[in-house]
């Protein structure tokens, strides 16, 4: 067989394999195109999950009628002016996006030209090219995609349903609209609306908009800045999690990005702070001079190299930590939510009625007070007090541990020092405390709540006194690749610190000389083999560091006061104070809240008595 | 099966035998002791398939067979049991047990269908040592073995033969990895071509009972994969741990010029006040030996700090160091009477630790930065 040049048609749908992978990629190229021009609204038109339709309409600078002819050509761009790939300040760069999209699309491009005040439009079917003629357009781009993917039946067959599909389009624009809260973006299907955002003057609006409120209230601003690398954004509080990070959405330079760096470095800024198997929700961008950065690694852009991904890591993690630490005695709003929507949807005696809602309820009860007497209708099917019962917090049962207030207590009581956590009033079930405060009544979990105590104060403890090292009678020698044995040997004095002494043992392998005591049964070598093989992605040192913290975890949960022990109000009271005061008490170590919060103004309304 | 059993000597050999049965089972008759009757005595089985032991001791037998009963079961019944003679009869697949006014019918398996056990016999190689002698082999180290489960060929002692100034000589050696025990005796006649073997822990820990019981002679047997241990009728099977112990001989700082001689009880018994203040699992505790003294103290924590010295003889220059207070503490299981001697070097490296007068034993530690 002998060689040929393949022609421009094939290379284009090579391309577009790479590039245009289903339809939400080619969403992705058209709508990175509409923002590199300028534009401040975008809107985009879906049909069949893409696959039959996409229009991105935006109010962009568009294009010259030569312009449009050449935009469809292979690594044909306006956004490379010096062909200068260390400084890339554009969404798109490579040329690709619509040659690829045209070759396995029938593609329509129209365009206004501002200069000339004269619309064109172009078609492009399965890579064949139409004639430019004149079109009626007054402002931006209009680019139409049909049949996606009609010229690659290979690809066609792989897609997956329309709904599917759908998700992931959502899921790229979500992301975009993040990216670029002022723009507005609104995308529709053949039935419905999806969203429309409105361009928004700040990320925080944007956040409501597509996080939806709960995250809004229960996020914090974070700003910090460490050379020349730059971060903002918002962090959920630690006690809003999800089961998955679907919900953390890193942006660099404005581009959404999928980074096990980043992913890494938020997952050691909630260390003991979440549960292992749970994810904040978080909303981060990075800015830094594009020369320290390359995000020409993959055509769809998801991936970006960090020059140096130690200082951007160290930066992401103190920053986000920072602002945690002084929010971190709090616990999610939601929670508190649930907690009173548990007791609103309490159904009774397994009918299978849910009582809608307490406003209908009262005016209920409101209309029977003027109709006629007896018990209301609608108030015997709806019982707050059962639900209460259902709580746990049975009458008798606070009254029977409820301690007579001593001397100690009043004194105490009228400390002006009493805080968010209130005065505690009781404990139920020898393992909550009940407390309240001018606004709230509050519910902590005693052992939860201690355990993080503990936790702190051992941390503390292991950071003033430094580590105690033990020496090893006979080294542990473990073997890692070159590079690992270089990479480790470069943190020889980071982990020192941590207590691991670490020695170059022969080519290929490491021999450990001391650990930490508290590690003392600890297997050195798989530890040593954890720390190698988290080299390549995030910080080493924060395994070690996560190691050690899981023993004094463990042995905090050993050494703090028990579900079940009985407090007295004093006892009660000074873990309410040390709890302001001690920074994470919001949750336990294991991510769970270590306390709710029930609004006095919601109690109420539960007795209808507002 | 009838027969009549004196309920201490009953209960004594169920203890033991309930070490080694272990409580949790796939296999149920795992979790049963075999009892055969053979001519005149008792033959009572044990094992978790790696360790078995079988003791004999003499009852009076109306009635031979054997039978496997529950071994957790049978040992908290016979404890409670008063001090009568204990009748076993076997009938209708129950086994009936009789003693004062108690009677309890207990469910029994086959005996035929427990595991096999080898007495030794047809191992290779064979050797008689004194029971004393493997005792105090035993004693001097078994604190220092591992427990950690990944370094299993740490998980044990080391028994192998060595020369020593000279002799010949039979050594035990167990470490952690953070501390080394050692203890030899004169190399038993027939074991001088002996194959280094290590005995698991729980082998250790169940050998160390067996021998407070037979006291006499000892005959070692021993295959490539198997040891067994074996007084009059009674033997102690074992498969060895298949691994190689560190070649620790050149870890033995036989060196160190720094001597502090101290009063073994008064030392170990300040050791112990001063670490109480620590909060540490680890227990740190500083050591700085000067002009026949030894100031001990351990860092502050929280709950304070304290400080204590001890009467020593040290002339050479005054030396920082650390160790790991438990680890000093543990000396005590070498003995705790009579004079300690610690040969240093410097603050970084092992220390020699032996007892004055007892040349056979010692114990190497390595310092804690603290």
């Amino acid at each position: 067989m002998t060689i040929r040049l393949l022609d421009p048609t094939t290379i284009n749908r090579i391309a577009a394999g790479e590039v245009v992978e289903r339809p939400a990629s080619a969403v992705k190229e058209l709508v990175e195109n509409a923002l590199d021009a300028g534009s401040t609204q975008i809107d985009i038109t879906i049909r069949d999950g893409g696959q039959s339709l996409i229009v991105v309409r935006d109010n962009g600078s568009g294009m010259s009628r030569d312009d449009l002819e050449l935009a469809v050509e292979r690594h044909a761009t306006s956004k490379l002016p010096d062909d200068d790939l260390m400084n890339i300040s554009t969404m798109g760069f490579r040329g690709e996006a619509l040659p690829s999209i045209g070759s396995v699309s029938r593609l329509s491009l129209t365009s206004h030209d501002v200069t000339t005040n004269q619309a064109w439009i172009l078609s492009v079917e399965g890579g064949q090219k139409h004639d430019v003629i004149p079109a009626n357009l007054t402002k931006g781009t209009i680019v139409e995609v049909r049949d996606l993917f009609f010229a690659t039946p290979a690809r066609l067959k792989f897609l997956r349903t329309p709904k599917t599909e759908q998700g992931h389009i959502v899921d790229v624009v979500t992301k975009i609209a993040l990216a670029n809260p002022t723009v507005g973006f609104s995308l529709r299907d053949e039935t419905r609306q999806l969203f429309d955002y409105a361009p928004a003057d700040s990320l925080k609006d944007r956040l409501a908009d597509v996080l939806g409120a709960d995250f809004v209230q229960n996020a914090l601003g974070i700003e910090g800045a460490r050379d020349y690398a730059h971060v903002s954004g918002y962090v959920g509080l630690p006690t809003l999690h999800r089961s998955t990070n679907q919900h953390q959405y890193l942006f660099v330079n404005g581009r959404p990005v999928q980074d096990k760096l980043l992913g890494g470095a938020v997952r050691a800024a909630y260390a003991d702070l979440v549960a292992r198997d749970r994810h904040p929700m978080l909303v981060l961008s990075l800015t830094l001079p594009t020369d320290y950065l390359d995000v020409n690694v993959h055509p769809a852009k998801t991936e970006v190299r960090f020059q140096d991904t130690q200082l951007i890591r160290n930066l992401i993690v103190s920053t986000v930590r920072q602002h945690l630490t002084q929010v971190s005695h709090l616990t999610s709003t939601t929670i508190h939510q649930a907690a009173m929507d548990a007791i609103q949807l309490f159904e009774p005696r397994g009918e299978h009625r849910r009582p809608s809602s307490f406003v209908h309820m009262t005016t209920e009860h409101n209309h029977s007070h003027g109709g006629h007497h007896g018990t209301p209708k609608g108030f015997t099917t709806y019982a707050p007090q059962k639900a209460f019962e259902t709580m746990g917090a049975h009458v008798l049962e606070a009254r029977r541990v409820f301690s007579e207030p001593d001397p100690m207590d009043i004194m105490l009581n009228d400390d002006t020092s009493i805080g968010y956590l209130g005065r505690a009033v009781a404990q139920v079930y020898e393992t909550y405390i009940v407390s309240q405060t001018e606004t709230d009544m509050i519910i902590t979990d005693q052992h939860a709540a201690h355990e993080r105590l503990t936790y702190e104060k051992m941390k503390r403890q292991l950071s003033d006194h430094g580590v105690v090292k033990q020496s090893l009678l006979i080294p542990e020698i473990v073997e890692v690749t070159e590079p690992q044995r270089e990479a480790l040997l470069e943190l020889r004095t980071e982990l020192e610190t941590l207590g691991l002494t670490i020695d170059a043992f022969g080519l290929t392998s490491i021999q450990i000389k001391e650990l930490p005591s508290l590690l003392a049964g600890v297997d050195a070598k798989a530890l040593l083999q954890d720390i190698a093989d988290q080299l390549t992605h995030m910080s080493p040192t924060l395994t070690l560091q996560e190691k050690v913290y899981e023993i004094c975890a463990e042995l905090s949960c050993k050494g703090s006061i028990k579900a079940g022990r009985k407090l007295s109000v004093p006892e009660m009271n000074q873990l309410l104070r040390d709890m302001e005061i001690t920074p994470f008490s919001g949750q336990c170590n294991h991510g769970r809240p270590t306390y709710i919060k029930l609004r006095k103004a919601d109690i109420e309304k539960l007795f209808g008595r507002t | 099966m009838k027969i009549t059993l004196d309920k201490n000597i009953f209960l004594n050999a169920l203890n033991q035998a309930g070490g080694i049965v272990e409580r949790k089972h796939t296999m149920p008759i795992l979790a049963h002791i075999l009892l055969q009757i053979k001519d005149h005595s008792l033959m009572m089985s044990s094992t978790d398939l790696d360790i078995s032991l079988v003791e004999t001791f003499p009852v009076t037998v109306e009635e031979g067979g054997k039978v496997a009963l529950p071994a957790h079961l049978l040992n908290e019944i016979v404890r409670k049991l008063p001090d009568q003679p204990v009748y076993l009869t076997r009938s209708n697949g129950q086994v009936v047990l009789e003693c004062g006014a108690s009677k309890f019918n207990i469910s029994c398996l086959n005996g035929d269908d427990f595991p096999a056990i080898g007495n030794g016999d047809s191992y290779a190689f064979k050797f008689t040592m004194k029971a004393w002698e493997l005792r105090y082999l035993i004693d001097k180290t078994k604190f220092a073995m591992s427990m950690e489960e990944t370094r299993y060929n740490l998980n044990g002692i080391c028994l192998h033969v060595t020369e020593s100034k000279g002799d010949v000589v039979l050594r035990a050696a167990a470490t952690d990895s953070h501390r080394l025990a050692c203890a030899q005796v004169q190399v038993p006649e027939g074991a001088e071509s002996m194959p280094s073997i290590i005995l698991s822990r729980k082998t250790v820990l169940e050998l160390s009972k067996f021998l407070e019981k037979h006291e006499g002679d000892i005959q070692v047997a021993l295959s490539g994969f198997q040891a067994c241990f074996k007084a009059g009728d009674s033997f102690m099977s074992s498969r060895l741990i298949d691994g190689t112990f560190p070649d620790y001989e050149r870890l033995i700082p036989y060196d160190n010029q720094k001597v502090v001689v101290a009063d073994k009880k008064h030392f170990l018994e300040a050791v112990e006040r001063v670490s109480l203040i620590s909060f540490d699992k680890m227990r740190p505790i500083k050591l700085n030996i000067h002009d026949n003294r030894i100031d001990i103290s351990a860092p502050s924590s929280e709950f304070g700090s304290a400080k204590e010295s001890v009467d020593a003889q040290y002339s050479a220059e005054p030396l920082d160091i650390g160790f790991n207070g438990r680890y000093l503490m543990d000396l005590s299981h070498i003995s705790s009477e009579g004079q300690v001697e610690i040969r240093l070097q410097d603050s970084a490296t092992a220390a020699l630790i032996t007892d004055v007068g007892d040349d056979a034993s010692l114990t190497i530690l390595m310092p804690m930065r603290v």
